[in-house]
């Protein structure tokens, strides 16, 4: 089989086991979702409708039978209804989902584009100041909240010297998020290829290629750049995982109506409906992401030393 | 020389269009406003809708209750009572809705009639309501249950007017109509060309901020002319910017605590008296920043409202609970035939004041040997109709429509639909019985009074504070006067300042 | 270098756990006419809005993250040595299987699965550091995978598999001894993320309890204060981050 057709064959099954996970797990809730369906819509609470749902959804089926069932309306874009606000939980999410992925993709883009000549810059000159500043970098930001930070300059640079404008709608409104994502990225990037391209220099070939006359430069680049690129790229999707995790603060932090801030509001209101809709399409994300990485670093593969 | 002419032209056109960009920029500037909620739809008998439309300025009722708590006419002119169950209610002639059509009794009837078959809620003071023209500008209602004041029943937040379109929207008649709308997030009203005052009333983009911080911030940026409802938190510092104008005013809400007098523990009055009692108001209102000691059920500024403040006397508290066999061990902590007294208190996050509230009520009752547990539920409705609970903090409008009945009737008669409390109190209910029959609104405050008695008397709830809710203001709007709560958030008279244009 | 950082971290660990029986003051009293004082000999550091003793408060936020710290690390190690080991042991498609359902739990972000964790059951440290270590358990199953399988190649598990000792006895008394050293050494790597997600977590607010404090919930109620009170959500960021870092920086090589 070839490569891009078991990257999809693992991709798609990944996803179905994901997703009777996720509806194994949230048909175990504790609460009738009948009950609280009545309650959010508003319906007459009389046996006809009670009997209705129950129908609708299935609810007195055999867990596979309604599994496949809501398989099916699922990949139909029947994403049924949300209990908070009573609209298709589709919808609702396309409406939200364009402001979050702009955010998340535009910072996790600009990360690797900075991480490169960063983490070459600083492996060329191992203990030199881009060196240090990159570890400091990189220490500060796994340890320090983004939410902590995201506030501090939202005060000072938006509040204080009006430097920027936060709570536009426009891409104004989104240059902090999207630069508290590609900040954290980029800190973990560039050591990562730093690290990578290191190793390189100590590999023997790497003291030959200097004998034959190369800059440790030009080197580093020719002998240790894809091999470093490739770790990178690997240790991107960790990353594109932490992001989509971290929109969710920073969406309420900075009031962006995106799928971050609705998710707070639905799991404090028990709105099943949108909770499995929301990991399906996380997981969809990643999934569809890692087969991206996948493909990219078999592309980069054969030219690994 | 025909460059210069040409020059000339050019820069005659700049200056032109820059003026009249100046100008046109001058007129039609919208007012930004930011609040912690917003109308989740355009259809009026959905959900809670009707109360987010009209807060909005989009809709109006027949009857409305003004800044002084009084029941005023609206978009009716005056109602009179035929019979029992009959009523004609004569409606204000000229009225359109945004687009044109008249505000006849056909089409108030027709929207009605469509809220009474879709929303719970609009039939729980008279029942089913039925409509029928009388003239061309009286409509005739029958009541399905005796209602001796139609005006409050109006003037509840489900009987929103609006015309039903052919394609099944909803067209409304108060100041703004709605321009574009992105649920959940924001929405573009303009001014309603058919309400008076039109020319001077600017468009308002209305945005909802989930996070009051964010809030708090927008305002301080400059991105807003009105913040709606700012965390008592920030105010010290805001009233220090001097862009910005800060004005607080007592609400409707009342913050009370549900006694569920169901359980073990509080289905003795003298223990829940004795928590009355052990509550210290004024050390709740300095934690949260501001409020006033509640007086009884109703905010101060109603005519109904009781005039003294809530007694604290943990003295009383102690002696009450020793009567009824809760006493101290050594420890301090009471117990009764070896269990301790256990209360769990709650809280729900849509009101930061009563979170904050917590920890110190906590702390108020830890001396009196009542150890307690705190839980923050975000279904405060699913839970307090469940029982599941001994304290319910809860945050409510108690005379939504001006008038005291609707509160006591629909929380604290026997079997209510929102009784969380399982209070059943044949005498308390005679006492109500009596709201059915008397229209005359002095007589009506003197049965509230009664019923206030009584609920102090067996205490399934412990009236806490009158809060004060703050907004802030930009300059553009600095003579905006908020009241109403979050009810008429945007109204008629916004208070903008009104320059008069360049030209 | 190390020697300090490991010396940090159990100091650290220390506090957090005394955190479970004693702190200095009630974190619950309530002072409203010492709010917001300053770092005194009596609270080391300073009051609260409510006057409320920020130690103390750290304290047994500090007990509950290590809480969420001990499961993350429990479930993350055990179940990701289950799958890893067993696959090792099983040959051919089954093996590969096994590995492929332990990669799994990579692919769901931790911090999505520890909010619907907390969206069905409530949040509390036992719950949310169940569902984190779920989320960890893809990588301590491919560190144990590769692990096992070098070790099932040595020599002296070789031996002992010639002399008739059984797949249970193999694994239990060769292989999982050998491995434990390099697995726990890869504790930091999630521990820093686990401490930051229960943060954020308790940050957006789902349901917790006021009184039982923790880190997240603490910067959450403190950031209404950051502008005329910056020293208090300074506390419970400091705590994280220390937390975060060191254990980060002591286990992990870079």
């Amino acid at each position: 089989m070839t490569l891009p057709a078991r990257i999809t064959l693992r991709t798609v099954t990944s996803l179905l086991v994901i997703s009777l996970l996720a509806f194994a797990v949230i048909s175990a809730m504790p609460s009738d979702p009948v009950a609280i369906a009545i309650r959010a819509w508003n319906l007459p609470p009389d046996g006809a409708t009670v009997a209705g749902l129950r129908s609708q959804w299935g609810l007195d089926r055999p867990f596979l039978e309604r599994y496949g069932a809501w398989l099916a309306r699922f990949v139909r874009g029947d994403w049924g209804l949300s209990f908070r606000t009573g609209e298709p939980v589709l919808a609702e999410f396309l409406q939200r989902l364009p402001l979050t992925m702009t955010m998340a993709l535009s910072g996790l883009a600009l990360a690797p584009l900075l991480a490169v000549p960063l983490g070459f810059l600083a492996a060329l000159r191992p203990s030199g100041w881009i060196d240090r500043a990159t570890r400091g970098l990189a220490v500060f930001v796994q340890a320090v909240p983004s939410i902590w930070l995201g506030l501090i300059l939202l005060y000072v640079l938006g509040v204080q010297l009006r430097w920027i404008r936060p709570f536009t709608r426009d891409w104004n409104g989104l240059i902090l998020p999207v630069a508290l994502i590609a900040l954290h990225s980029l800190a973990v990037l560039t050591r990562v290829y730093r690290r990578d391209l290191l190793d390189v220099t100590r590999q023997p070939f790497f003291r030959t290629a200097l004998a034959k006359g190369l800059t440790r430069a030009g080197a580093l680049w020719r002998h240790g750049h894809a091999h470093a690129l490739y770790a990178m790229i690997s240790a991107f999707r960790a990353e594109a995982s932490w992001a989509v995790g971290s929109t969710a603060a920073l969406e309420v932090l900075f009031g962006l109506p995106g799928i971050g801030q609705f998710l707070v509001e639905s799991i404090a209101a028990r709105d099943y409906p949108v909770l499995q809709a929301y990991v399906m399409v996380v997981a969809a994300w990643l999934l569809v992401l890692n087969a991206g990485v996948a493909l990219c670093l078999a592309w980069l593969g054969p030219s690994r030393p | 020389m025909g460059t210069m002419i040409r020059a000339l032209r050019a820069s005659a056109v700049v200056l032109a269009s820059v003026a009249g960009f100046a100008t046109g920029a001058h007129a039609a500037d919208p007012l930004r406003v930011g609040a912690a909620f917003i109308t989740s739809g355009l259809d009026p008998a959905k959900g809670s809708n009707g109360w987010a439309l009209a807060s909005h300025g989009i809709g109006e009722n027949l009857f409305s209750v003004d800044r002084d708590g009084v029941l005023v006419p609206e978009l009716a002119a005056s109602a009179e009572r035929v019979d029992e169950l009959t009523w004609r209610v004569r409606l204000k002639p000229g009225r359109q809705f945004s687009d044109g059509t008249p505000v006849s009794t056909e089409a108030v009837s027709a929207g009605l009639a469509h809220t009474m078959a879709n929303n719970k809620a609009a039939l729980a003071t008279g029942g089913t309501l039925r409509f029928k023209a009388w003239d061309p500008l009286t409509i005739e209602v029958t009541t399905e249950r005796p209602v001796p004041l139609i005006q409050a029943l109006f003037a509840e937040w489900p009987m929103i007017v609006y015309g039903l379109k052919a394609d099944g929207g909803a067209v409304f008649s108060g100041p703004y109509a709605v321009q574009s709308f992105k649920p959940d997030a924001e929405i573009e009203l303009i001014a309603n060309p058919h309400f008076e005052g039109a020319q001077k009333r600017s468009p308002v983009t209305y945005r909802k901020f989930a996070d009051a911080q964010a809030l708090t911030l927008a305002l301080e940026a400059g991105e807003l002319d009105l913040a709606f409802g700012l965390p008592a938190e920030s105010i010290a510092r805001l009233k220090n910017d001097p862009e910005l104008t800060i004005q607080s005013f007592p609400v409707g809400y009342q913050y009370l605590a549900y006694l569920n007098t169901r359980t073990p523990a509080l289905a003795d009055a003298r223990v829940r008296r004795a928590i009355d009692l052990a509550f210290d108001r004024q050390q709740l209102a300095t934690a949260i920043h501001g409020g006033l000691p509640a007086t009884g059920a109703y905010a101060p500024y109603f005519p109904f409202a009781g005039k003294e403040a809530r007694p604290t006397d943990a003295a009383k508290a102690a002696a009450l609970l020793d009567e009824a066999g809760w006493t101290a061990g050594a420890d301090g902590k009471r117990s009764r035939e070896g269990e301790a007294l256990t209360l769990t208190v709650l809280a729900y996050p849509q009101r930061p004041d009563l979170v904050a509230m917590l920890p110190v009520i906590k702390a108020q009752l830890a001396p009196l040997g009542i150890a307690v547990e705190t839980k923050i539920v975000e279904n405060a409705n699913d839970v307090a109709a469940s029982g599941d609970y001994d304290v319910f903090l809860w945050a409510q409008h108690t005379a939504p429509s001006g008038d005291p009945a609707f509160f006591l009737n629909s929380t604290f008669r026997t079997g209510a639909g929102l009784n969380f409390t399982g209070y059943a109190s044949p005498d308390f209910d005679a006492i109500l019985d009596g709201f059915a029959t008397e229209s005359d609104p002095a007589k009506r405050a003197e049965i509230a009074a009664r019923a206030q008695q009584k609920l102090f008397e067996d205490a399934p709830v412990s009236f806490l504070l009158s809060p004060v809710w703050h907004v802030g203001l930009s300059k553009a709007l600095s003579g905006y006067e908020p009241w109403g709560s979050d009810y008429h958030v945007l109204r008629a008279d916004i208070g903008e300042s009104t320059a008069a244009p360049l030209d | 270098m190390r020697r300090t950082l490991s010396t940090l971290a159990l100091l650290m660990l220390g506090l957090m756990l005394i955190g479970a029986i004693w702190q200095p003051h009630d974190p619950d009293a309530v002072n409203l006419s010492m709010r917001f004082a300053l770092p005194s000999p009596d609270h080391w550091l300073g009051t609260d809005q409510l006057g409320r003793d920020v130690l103390s408060r750290l304290m047994i936020g500090g007990w509950r993250t290590a809480v969420v710290l001990g499961c993350v690390a429990a479930i993350g190690m055990i179940g990701g040595t289950v799958f890893g080991v067993t696959a090792a042991m099983l040959e051919g498609w089954r093996g590969a299987l096994i590995l492929r359902a332990g990669e799994m739990f990579i692919v769901v972000p931790t911090l999505v699965v520890a909010l619907t964790a907390a969206a069905l059951f409530g949040l509390n440290p036992v719950t949310a550091g169940m569902a984190m270590g779920l989320a960890g358990i893809g990588p301590y199953t491919l560190l144990a995978h590769a692990l096992a399988r070098r070790l099932l190649a040595e020599p002296f598990v070789q031996a002992a598999r010639a002399l008739g000792v059984g797949g249970c006895g193999l694994v239990l008394r060769h292989v999982v001894p050998n491995m434990t050293p390099v697995l726990f050494a890869h504790i930091g790597a999630n521990a820093g993320l686990a401490v930051t997600a229960y943060a954020a977590l308790a940050f957006l607010g789902l349901g917790a309890d006021p009184s039982k404090p923790d880190w997240g919930a603490m910067l959450f109620e403190y950031r209404m204060f950051i502008f005329d009170h910056p020293l208090l959500m300074v506390w419970p960021g400091l705590a994280i981050a220390m937390v975060a870092a060191t254990l980060n920086a002591v286990f992990d090589a870079t």
